[in-house]
């Protein structure tokens, strides 16, 4: 029999067994967590953990009602991994279908690439859906930022524009791109097997500044629409408006024409990108006599009614013969505002000296920045009178031998406009982060400098608004408002001769309203117009067209009353329209019923109420807002209360400025908004 | 050499454990201690787990705030979109017949409040509209 191990001894050899299992678990766990411990640490922080960088969002831009002009949405951009997708040329054909690429040129790419390869940037959610539809191996997306132009062509050179990495190409964009961006953020994410997140850290991207614009869309538009319709009838070459605020210098409306939509950028020329109204220079003409005139009465060297012989339209300068457009002979010195005489404004000028009429044109701004916040401002050109030759003290007095730009030509006539203080023009009213405010900013003083005395400022004025009663300005007399201007027809220069040419002209107008308390500056400006080339003729109307809407739009009181009496001009609405829509608008009949009037002729023509019917306004027997400039609070509340006039407050301290202006007839119940400060 | 083994019976039926009330409270402390330290680490456990899926529940709730924000976006978009003064003038011209008041065409008639002008038919009647907000404030 053989001899059975002892139970002792098979216990052992389990102990011993057991003994060694569990000392090779051991020596692994300590392999595993002190040995291996960093590289294993380090392979799942790169399994389980993602730093993906945070796009901050772009800044908005807006007007000054806070109306979005630019803002930036996260669209899908669609990338592949080339060796994930399976039938590259198939994949190609299909994106391609969708995308309106090339799909030779993308099948090419997907086949060559070896790793991540674009297919489309920013598409559409359309596309988007459709390409996901497809559910194509290896197509994947991702979401970027793009930038959209809710209103179009409206100010699209002042906005700019957005390129496709995000970054500000022009105008504001570009000017106030590092802001606009705000700073990157990051996250680390923790994923689990399924990629799914369930914890990160965040460093938060700061968005970008966002920047309240002085412009006002709705001014933009009227500026922009009576733009075109001005160089659709003179079929010039360009044409530029610009609307400020001659209290403060806010420029109201900038628009250019030919112009381009920033939502599709890249099918225009560059040269339609850039802003005229800063960048472009011109000889401004009979526009700058306004310069000249206001130093000589500036200076006391001359007086309005000062009688100045004009040598029957001719004077010798400098050895060379200048013709005036006329043969006048006496006149006085608003007169040759009126008239528009060369020979005038030169003698003018011979009275000031080249030093002294240097100085005043610095002083209003020439040759210089203006300072306004957008890139390729063009400072003009406007040489020191060490350089002038013995003619140019007469070129520079009638607006030759000097390049200015339109944003120029505007701060000056508003500085006139505001009692002689020159304001910088302002394009740029607030800036915020984040969500917008909940209110329109309160507009604000700037500081300006005096150019000229008010008095002087004041027989300006007056001399300006003569010229559009009775001189070259007759096209710029509005209804219901007084106006005041000076039109000017400048020569352009003959690139091929050098000379002055008989055929190509700069026509402008540059104007404010109303004369006793101006609201708005206008100056329109029209290059090479074809046919009618004077700018009386061609550029005065549009400042008519342009300041007879912004004035009713901004609510500003009528300061001469609308002669009574006249017919109406309207045309007929077409009953189709009405049919469709009349439940949706209103309930009021057609405006063609019981008033049949034809349309007027001239569209300058006054017009007044049908005889089939009237809209009635009866504010005229309501409650003249006082003028609550400069009180506190409580007494601006009293007054309201005591009224009965609802008040709404924005700021502290004393009132500032208020809306509607004082005067104006409101009825029982009304709203006044008034801005306090310090 | 044959080896003889005798067997002997023994009884302990008879044999009772003693009680020991000290080994007996010991054994209850290591029960009670091992099911503490059970607890603690379940409690760790399950603490480590809601973590987790407290996590997902965050991050859900990012995911949806940042599409809402996103969508609010776009709503502004819209609406700014919506809102362009081109649009508007378009279809206030074209799909709706209307046309810009001509300049006078608007009257401040100075008559007494509720009574129409002229004794012709009243086609609307509105007071002025309260005090546009923005705007160039006064004038000067």
């Amino acid at each position: 029999m053989r001899a059975s191990v002892p139970s002792s001894r098979r216990v052992w050899l389990l102990e011993a067994a057991l003994a060694v299992w569990v000392l090779a678990v051991l020596v692994r766990l300590f392999c595993l967590q002190v040995l291996d411990y960093h590289q294993l640490e380090s392979r799942a922080e790169r399994q389980q953990s993602r730093t993906v960088e945070v796009d901050a969002p772009r800044g908005m831009l807006l007007d000054r009602h806070l109306h979005p002009l630019a803002m930036s949405l996260q669209v899908d951009s669609v990338f592949a991994m080339a060796p994930q997708v399976e039938q590259p040329r198939q994949t190609a054909r299909r994106l391609a279908r969708i995308l309106g690429l090339d799909a030779r040129d993308l099948a090419g790419r997907l086949e060559t690439s070896r790793g991540f390869c674009w297919i489309a940037r920013k598409i559409t959610a359309e596309q988007a859906r459709r390409i996901r539809a497809l559910h194509l191996p290896g197509v994947y997306f991702e979401k970027e930022s793009k930038r959209f132009y809710p209103k179009g062509v409206l100010a699209a050179p002042v906005l700019g524009y957005v390129g496709v990495d995000g970054r500000g190409l022009g105008g504001l964009e570009l000017e106030f791109d590092r802001e606009l961006r705000g700073t990157p953020g990051q996250e680390l994410v923790e994923v689990d097997a399924r990629g799914r997140a369930y914890h990160q850290v965040e460093q938060a991207a700061q968005p970008g500044e966002s920047l309240v614009l002085t412009i006002d869309q709705n001014v933009e538009y009227i500026a922009q629409q009576e733009l075109d319709k001005a160089m659709a009838s003179t079929h010039a070459r360009r044409g530029t408006v610009i609307v400020e605020n001659p209290g403060n210098g806010q420029i109201l409306a900038i628009a250019n024409a030919p112009t381009f939509n920033p939502n599709d950028y890249n099918s225009t020329p560059l040269a339609r990108m850039t802003d005229a109204a800063i960048s472009d220079v011109y000889e401004p003409g009979s526009v700058f006599k306004l310069v000249t005139l206001s130093a000589a009465l500036d200076e006391h060297l001359a007086r309005p009614d000062e009688i100045i012989n004009c040598q029957m339209g001719s004077i010798e300068v400098g050895g060379r013969v200048i013709h005036d457009h006329a043969r006048y002979g006496l006149l006085s010195v608003s007169q040759i505002l009126v008239h528009s005489s060369d020979v005038g404004a030169i003698k003018i000028g011979l009275r000031l000296g080249d030093q002294r009429l240097y100085d005043y044109i610095r002083a209003y701004g020439f040759g210089q920045p203006t300072g306004i916040a957008l890139p390729g401002e063009s400072r003009g050109l406007v040489r020191p009178p060490q350089r002038w030759t013995k003619m140019s003290i007469g070129a520079v007095s009638m607006g030759q031998e000097i390049a200015v730009t339109p944003i120029q030509v505007a701060a000056m006539v508003s500085a006139i406009a505001d009692g002689g203080v020159y304001h910088a023009p302002r394009i740029i009213l607030d800036r915020f982060r984040g969500d917008p405010p909940p209110s329109v900013p309160s507009p604000g003083d700037t500081a300006g400098r005096r150019v000229i005395g008010a008095a002087i400022a004041a027989e300006m004025q007056a001399m300006m608004a003569q010229v559009v009663l009775q001189g070259t300005g007759r096209e710029a007399q509005l209804v219901g408002y007084t106006s005041a201007g000076k039109t000017g027809t400048a020569q352009k220069v003959d690139p091929g001769t050098h000379a002055y040419s008989a055929d190509h002209y700069v026509a402008s107008f540059a104007g404010f309203a109303p004369v006793s308390n101006p609201a708005i500056v206008i100056l329109v400006e029209l290059d090479s117009p074809q046919g009618l080339h004077e700018g009386g003729e061609v550029a005065a109307p549009v400042f008519r067209a342009i300041a007879q809407r912004v004035l009713a739009y901004l609510n500003v009181p009528h300061d001469v009353p609308v002669l009574p009496g006249l017919e109406r001009a309207h045309a007929p609405v077409p009953p189709a329209a009405l049919a469709d829509d009349s439940e949706e608008i209103s309930d009021l009949p057609p405006a063609s019923a019981g008033a049949a009037d034809p349309p007027a002729e001239t569209p300058s023509a006054p017009v007044g109420a049908a005889s089939g019917g009237a809209v009635v306004l009866d504010y005229e027997g309501g409650i003249a807002v006082p003028d609550f400039r400069g009180q506190s609070l409580r007494d601006v509340a009293e007054k309201c209360q005591a009224l009965g006039l609802e008040l709404q407050v924005q700021g502290e301290g004393a009132a500032q400025s208020q809306l509607p202006s004082p005067g104006t007839r409101m009825p029982a119940g009304g709203t006044v908004k008034v801005w306090f400060g310090t | 050499m044959t080896d003889f083994h005798y067997r002997q019976f023994i009884d302990n039926s008879r044999v009772v454990r003693v009680p020991d009330p000290r080994r007996r409270r010991e054994q209850r402390l290591l029960l009670a201690a091992i099911a503490c330290l059970a607890v603690l680490l379940f409690g760790y456990a399950w603490q480590n787990f809601e973590i987790i899926r407290l996590g997902y529940q965050v991050e859900n709730a990012r995911q949806t705030e940042s599409g809402l924000a996103e969508w609010n976006r776009a709503l502004r978009l819209e609406q700014a979109s919506l809102r362009d003064p081109i649009r508007i003038y378009a279809l206030a011209e074209n799909r709706l017949g209307m046309e810009s008041a001509q300049p006078g065409q608007v009257e401040a008639l100075v008559i007494p409040p509720q009574t129409p002008a002229g004794g012709g038919a009243v086609l609307a009647s509105a007071s002025r509209p309260a005090a546009v907000a923005g705007g160039v404030g006064s004038a000067r």
